[in-house]
């Protein structure tokens, strides 16, 4: 509880013995300021004593009446302990950075709250614990807190509220590390947007995801649209599915810690409706797998007839220019294994291989490695595109050789996205 | 602009040993003379936003003009209030490195320098000699 002395220390501006007693004190935090070169100060400075010295006060929590100054000094002392208690979540948290490439997140962890803090540290620190000047943006399961001025606070007390629930949402997270990087992948596929300058609470996208699940008695957090289609039928039960939820909440205590449990039941209400929106109104806050892959592999059996085949070879070989053949090849749309027959007839040359192939998508990439060796995914076994796959593949071609520096070359991101798919359709065949 | 007012009820601003050392000098000031200064004080402080919390800062700006020859019963006031409001018009363009001492000091220096007669020129000078001094 706050005790607020200091507000009715200060704001009683008729006392004059208050301001009598404060003189000594402000005086002191002046010479402090001006380092005793100077007994005048702005307006601005003045104020920002008597916030420090209020806050100050508010901070000492002691029941004994002692002067201002002592009371000064002990508030002073618990304000540091609350920056040191800053300064060691930061450093947990920067030690379990999750894998999401949000700007938000980032500067929260690398540096909004270092900046608080090294104004604290600097020599004039003293006068900067009572005010925050961060935008703390990164929203937590409430929101974010300066919006709406959440919890009424400032300074350390609100750094502190701040990370602490951003923490716990934080810890929430750690238990699905392995699954953020996927989920990600599949929201920013979902909404064709990247969720780098969104202002996104992972905490949240990952709890509905579970919550779903766990709806529907799967130990996971990833969807697939026939999912989604179960969830709609709960559109107009919404006792059942509050009910439902309640019961996952409960289950909530199983799998994490109670500290976390509370924060996040604390949350209820306003999960349930964002849930329920969800299921209401199909706006898409339930991240599915994209199908895509499953309609390219059906593409493997409707080949061409050789007929067709013949005549679509003559036609590429009479054009010139690489974008008439592309363009040609993706109004056609073969399936796979003619694809692969047409570049065994070298329709395209070098350069215009790097082409052709930089016009693909990642499933069709995928599709690629697969049919050049189709043993190259067992059920179950993850791949990765390194030097061992590389040696696994046929290089007899040409069109072979360049697919494999083309997939060389692909930047890291590209490079999990056509692995991703890979495992995806291993699981398939 | 409470602020400024909040400043009188910590202390009560003196000029008494500055008014006996004119005297000694044969510069006679009258009470409403030293009350017109006081109250200067507190004006240029507030048009500037600045609030002053040293008791004895008024005599200490007043105190060197007693070693000018120029310094007459007829002209202690003007001088004095072009002092008080070119100190603090100075005191808030600089930071802490430049001290109310060396302040009070270029500021005689310069006003000497003119024959007391201050003007915007002496603020230049005095600004590039506090700055030289630093």
């Amino acid at each position: 509880m706050k005790l607020n002395k200091a507000n009715s220390l200060i704001n009683s501006t008729n006392s004059h013995k208050t301001k009598e007693k404060l003189f000594p004190l402000i005086m002191k935090l002046v010479n402090q300021l001006n380092h005793s070169q100077s007994t005048s100060l702005s307006r601005s400075n003045y104020r920002m004593i008597l916030k420090t010295i209020e806050y100050m006060i508010d901070h000492d929590y002691s029941s004994t009446k002692t002067d201002i100054e002592s009371s000064f000094q002990r508030g002073y002392e618990q304000v540091q302990i609350q920056a040191q208690q800053i300064q060691n979540i930061l450093s947990h948290l920067q030690l379990q950075r999750l894998p999401y490439n949000n700007i938000q997140y980032r500067s929260i962890l690398n540096h909004q709250i270092d900046a608080f803090l090294a104004r604290c540290k600097k020599g004039d620190g003293l006068f900067h614990y009572y005010h925050t000047d961060e935008d703390l943006d990164y929203p937590l399961l409430d929101g974010i807190p300066l919006d709406h001025a959440m919890y009424h606070l400032d300074g350390t007390d609100l750094v502190l509220t701040y990370l602490q629930r951003f923490q716990l949402e934080h810890e929430f997270c750690v238990y699905f590390y392995q699954d953020i990087s996927l989920l990600i992948q599949q929201f920013e596929n979902q909404r064709g947007i990247s969720v780098e300058g969104l202002q996104l609470s992972l905490c949240e996208v990952i709890l509905i995801q579970w919550l779903a699940n766990q709806l529907l008695h799967h130990n996971s957090i990833f969807l697939t649209r026939k999912d989604v289609q179960v969830l709609h039928h709960y559109q107009g039960n919404d006792e059942q599915l509050k009910r439902e939820l309640r019961v996952c909440f409960n289950n909530l205590k199983h799998y994490f810690s109670s500290e976390l449990v509370n924060h996040l039941t604390q949350h209820f209400s306003l999960i349930y409706v964002r849930f329920n929106q969800s299921i209401q109104d199909e706006t898409d806050l339930f991240i599915c797998c994209d199908d895509q892959a499953e309609e390219k592999i059906i593409l493997q059996n409707t080949m061409a007839s050789e007929k067709d085949f013949l005549e679509h070879l003559q036609h590429l070989e009479g054009l010139d220019d690489v974008e008439l053949k592309i363009h040609y090849l993706q109004k056609t749309s073969f399936s796979i294994t003619d694809l692969v027959d047409m570049l065994q007839h070298q329709i395209f040359v070098e350069d215009e291989l790097f082409y052709f192939f930089d016009t693909l998508q990642t499933v069709e990439l995928a599709s690629f490695l697969l049919v050049l060796n189709p043993e190259l995914c067992v059920f179950h076994q993850i791949r990765k595109l390194d030097e061992t796959l590389w040696e696994e593949i046929d290089r007899q071609n040409e069109w072979q050789e360049s697919f494999i520096d083309y997939l060389k070359r692909c930047s890291a991101k590209k490079k999990e996205a056509i692995a991703t798919v890979l495992n995806q359709l291993s699981l398939l065949n | 602009m409470s602020e400024n007012k909040d400043m009188k009820v910590f202390y009560k601003h003196s000029l008494a040993n500055f008014t006996q050392q004119a005297l000694m000098k044969g510069i006679e000031l009258t009470e409403q003379q030293i009350q017109q200064l006081i109250e200067y004080q507190f004006q240029v402080c507030s048009k500037l936003d600045w609030i002053e919390l040293g008791h004895d800062r008024l005599e200490m700006i007043c105190t060197d003009f007693l070693q000018s020859p120029y310094l007459t019963s007829n002209n202690i006031t003007r001088v004095l209030k072009s002092a008080i409001l070119y100190y603090y018009q100075l005191r808030s363009n600089l930071d802490w490195h430049t001290s109310d001492y060396t302040l009070c000091n270029v500021i005689f220096e310069i006003a000497n320098e003119h024959f007391l007669l201050i003007d915007s020129s002496c603020f230049t000078a005095m600004l590039k000699k506090v700055r030289d001094c630093q």
